[in-house]
């Protein structure tokens, strides 16, 4: 019992079912929402961005073509005209006749008129001119940095340079790989070359015009200003010219370029390149991953190539900054739709929690507590709808409840009141004499319901003996007690009547037989016992019969032919059995109550159990008591299926008179204790003892007389008696009662040092026998209960 | 033999003399019990318990008086015993259902510490 008891579950109070945020239904709602429309707008703006990134890379790749095809062509012109002005100054001199000077002052003319030439060689073979001398004179402009130079004069051995031997042969102008010129103001020039052929096609010289790599350079400038696009210039030999990277240009040609940096990406440019024809491609280079596309582009005829390329990047600059900011503009709606959700889901979830809460106060008995927004017309009023009837239905079923809990109440107390009317039906115990015997009656029922059909009985016979009947009527509850009320009633008219059992149970069942349309029927036992002869007639009505367990412990089915029960037929006639109780012998009658106990196990307690229960019983009171106790411990706890009734009759050698000086019935004498008590101070007075010794042995025969009329009944208590001796200079007082084996002393002392608040009233008179007395022996002895006490004295001298 | 149960008037210190004389067990505590009920019904605060001429005392009287302290003890009284028997008051020594603090010899002593009592109750009641 140590446990605390266990907590009545509580009703949750309306603070305890708030939901936490994050388990909230608004706060949910507004997740998938956002999550969901964010998905969608992530999803439409990639469809988008990779849509526009197409048409983006698209645009940029033709513009890139389209300005690639521009400026070849700007360099083109460019290089067109210093064409024709070599081809003009080729002309001239084929046409006309001219002298040296007026070569070279023609020559002047030319290059002046050309903004991109700043010089040029005139050469002329031995014998073609008037003076047959041969001629090889730079003519430079000066204004634009380059004087002229007569090489002849300087001794420059033009015949031995390649260039020169190369145009000499060729048949169509050609450009020269750009070098480095210092006489021409130390720039890198370009020059081309054309050969000067007579009317006979006879190699007769050469013109040359030099341009500077600046001059053709400078028409790219515009393309440098787009972001991410960068240009390059190749000669028609492959040396760069133009290069957007520091040091490469004129160092290397695009081949070496693209050996020495790794730029394998630009391999089929070159190939393209050496083709002279045009390419558009989309490469990486390797050493830092930027891709670009680039549009190698031939200027004219000339064998100069133009590289245009543009970075991806550069070109989807644009594009990502427009897409990071769609993205945040994306995200602000996705948030903004987010909270209009959770303020939308306010209008569901703020009706659930109030509704939740009316049903908190419904689960702790508040049925009154109003239920909100039941008039909505949505699925929330529906839900508090749906609340209401449930509370109206709980309410309903709760009063039919404490309606029903009543009528049960008041049919329970009717039912104790008739248990108790019932009771008082069936006979005290009683003792009969004989002669020099003492035969004792003992029975014990327990109804397994409030009321029930078990009976037993005894009415003393005219003759001087003792009618005992043992009855069971059939079914159990109501019904059968109030057939057990008019069975037992009959049956004692009956006996009052009759002399001999069968006549009594003949007598009973034409009465009972009367307007039985109910059809209840009783078996019954009903015999006859000759209190001066112990002689014992016996009938049977259908019941079991009796046990006779002899002195000896041997235990005898009386075998007795059984009538029909009582209640079916008027007229019946009985079998009588006839023996004798002899001294220390033991009759035992019961209704199978007794042997169909069942155990958990369905198994029925049965007669081996009951003979073994029987065997050691030494008295009638002990043989009811023991065979009661083995069908409880038999049973352990399984519903009692039927009525219980055990009923014995024993025969004992009556105590002496004197010795027991005095004896009460218990508890029906209680009032004579008084008298016991005079008698025990009489008694001792008149030995001369002293005063406080009479005190005490007074207070020990009250507190023990007390005691066995208050608790000893439950164990069989009917008669006590008192001895007084005195021994050894003591008074010994005797108390002895029939009840069941019971030593009071054994009982625990009360606990006296406790809190006088805390200690319950009792157990004192044991605790002051105790106290009093100097010893004290209980013994067990022929069926009785002997408690010896012996208190200090002081005696009279002898 | 019976039992005499006398009722003083209300002493000033609020308690009740009540002398029981004669026989106290189990066929006379009923009386008392009814008697002692009366008493108890007034606010009495205390009882002294005069049992100069009590004879006689088992423990069924014993658990008279034993119920009324503890009736007293729930309303912070007092039930004292005086002037007990030799009989008696072994009685009392077994099952010390009165503590000795409690047992005096004399009504004089009884009233004496009852008025103390009361002094503490009063003065316990002026400091709420």
């Amino acid at each position: 019992m140590d446990q605390p008891p266990m907590q009545a579950p509580s009703a949750p109070s309306p603070a305890a079912v708030r939901v936490p945020w994050h388990a909230s239904l608004r706060t949910r709602l507004m997740l998938w929402v956002g999550l969901l429309l964010a998905l969608l707008l992530l999803a439409g703006f990639a469809a988008a961005f990779l849509a526009a990134r197409e048409r983006v890379v698209a645009d940029a790749e033709a513009r890139t073509r389209y300005e690639a095809q521009q400026a070849a062509d700007r360099l083109d012109a460019t290089m067109r005209s210093v064409r024709v002005s070599g081809e003009a100054m080729i002309e001239l001199s084929n046409r006309v006749s001219l002298t040296r000077g007026e070569l070279l002052a023609a020559m002047e003319a030319m290059l002046d008129a050309n903004p991109s030439t700043v010089g040029g060689l005139v050469a002329v073979e031995p014998g073609v001119l008037a003076d047959r001398a041969p001629m090889a004179y730079y003519v430079g402009i000066a204004a634009r940095g380059v004087p002229d130079r007569d090489l002849l004069a300087d001794g420059y051995d033009l015949a031995g340079r390649d260039w020169y031997q190369r145009t000499l042969k060729a048949t169509s102008p050609w450009w020269s790989e750009p070098y480095f010129n210092e006489t021409a103001g130390g720039r890198y020039m370009t020059t081309l070359n054309l050969p000067l052929r007579d009317r006979e096609a006879r190699r007769i010289g050469m013109v040359s015009l030099d341009v500077p790599v600046q001059a053709l350079s400078s028409s790219l400038e515009s393309l440098r200003t787009v972001t991410g696009q960068r240009t390059a210039l190749f000669a028609p030999a492959g040396t760069v010219a133009v290069h957007p990277e520091r040091g490469v240009a004129f160092a290397h040609s695009l081949a070496g370029y693209i050996a020495r940096f790794g730029r394998g990406d630009l391999e089929p440019m070159e190939s393209a390149r050496a083709q002279r024809r045009g390419l558009q491609f989309t490469h990486a280079d390797a050493r830092n991953g930027t891709v670009r596309y680039s549009v190698l582009q031939p200027v004219g005829d000339s064998g100069w190539s133009l590289q245009l390329s543009l970075a991806r990047d550069a070109m989807l600059a644009g594009l990502d900054s427009a897409m990071r900011m769609l993205g945040l503009i994306g995200a602000l709606v996705a948030l903004l739709l987010a909270l209009a959700v959770l303020r939308l889901a306010r209008r569901i979830t703020v009706p659930l929690t109030e509704l939740t809460a009316s049903a908190g106060h419904f689960a702790s008995g508040e049925f009154d507590w109003p239920v909100p927004h039941d008039a909505r017309g949505d699925e929330v009023g529906v839900m508090a709808r749906a609340l209401e009837r449930a509370r109206d239905s709980i309410r309903l079923q709760l009063d039919e409840i404490g309606r029903y809990a009543a009528e049960r109440q008041k049919l329970q107390s009717e039912l104790d009141i008739a248990r108790s009317i019932q009771r008082s039906m069936l006979p005290q115990d009683r003792d009969f004499d004989g002669a020099g015997l003492q035969y004792r009656l003992r029975a014990r029922l327990e109804p397994a319901k409030a009321v029930g059909g078990d009976f037993h009985g005894h009415f003393p016979h005219r003759g001087g003996g003792a009618w005992f009947v043992l009855g069971d009527v059939s079914d159990k509850g109501v019904p059968a007690a109030l057939f057990m009320a008019r069975a037992v009633t009959v049956l004692e008219v009956a006996a009052a009547a009759g002399d001999a059992p069968d006549q009594v149970l003949a007598d009973a069942a034409r009465h009972l037989c009367e307007g039985n349309d109910a059809c209840m029927f009783a078996t019954v036992l009903c015999g006859l016992l000759d209190t001066a002869t112990g002689e014992l007639a016996i009938a049977s009505a259908g019941h079991d019969a009796p046990l006779l367990r002899h002195a000896d412990g041997r235990i005898e089915t009386i075998a007795l032919e059984s009538g029909p029960a009582l209640g079916f037929h008027a007229q019946c006639s009985f079998q009588v059995w006839r023996g004798r109780l002899q001294p220390g012998a033991l009759l035992f009658a019961y209704t199978d109550g007794v042997t169909e106990a069942f155990d958990r196990d369905d198994a029925a307690f049965g007669e081996d159990r009951l003979h073994a229960a029987l065997r050691g019983s030494r008295s009638a009171a002990e043989a009811c008591d023991g065979v009661l106790r083995a069908v409880h411990a038999f049973a352990s706890g399984a519903a009692q299926s039927d009525d219980i009734t055990v009923f014995a009759i024993d025969c004992a050698t009556r105590p002496a008179a004197g010795e027991w000086p005095i004896r009460l019935r218990v508890p029906d004498e209680r009032a004579r204790l008084p008298e016991l008590l005079d008698a025990v101070a009489a008694a001792l007075r008149d030995a001369a003892v002293d005063g406080g010794c009479i005190h005490d042995a007074q207070l020990v025969v009250e507190e023990l007389a007390c005691n066995l009329m208050d608790h000893g009944v439950r164990g069989g208590v009917d008669a006590l008696a008192v001895g007084l001796a005195i021994e050894a200079g003591r008074v010994v007082v005797e108390i002895r009662d029939n009840g069941a084996a019971y030593d009071p002393l054994a009982h625990p002392p009360p606990d006296l040092e406790a809190d006088l608040d805390q200690r319950p009233i009792g157990g004192l008179g044991i605790h002051l026998v105790r106290e009093l007395s100097q010893r004290t022996v209980y013994r067990r002895e022929d069926g009785w209960n002997v408690l010896r006490i012996e208190l200090d004295a002081i005696l009279p001298a002898t | 033999m019976a039992i005499n149960v006398r009722i003083h008037p209300l002493h000033p210190n609020g308690s009740q003399r009540v002398e029981i004389g004669g026989r106290l067990d189990t066929h006379t505590y009923g009386e008392l019990d009814d008697r002692l009920t009366l008493v108890l019904a007034a606010k009495v605060q205390s009882l002294l318990l005069d049992l100069a001429q009590l004879e006689y005392i088992s423990s069924a009287g014993v658990r008279s008086i034993f119920r009324v302290r503890k009736l007293l003890s729930e309303r912070g009284g007092k039930a004292v015993v005086a002037n007990a028997q030799p009989q008696v008051q072994k009685v009392f020594d077994i099952v010390k259902a009165v503590p000795l603090s409690e047992i005096f010899r004399s009504v004089e002593e009884a009233d004496a510490y009852l008025d103390r009592i009361q002094k503490k109750i009063v003065a316990g009641d002026g400091e709420d």
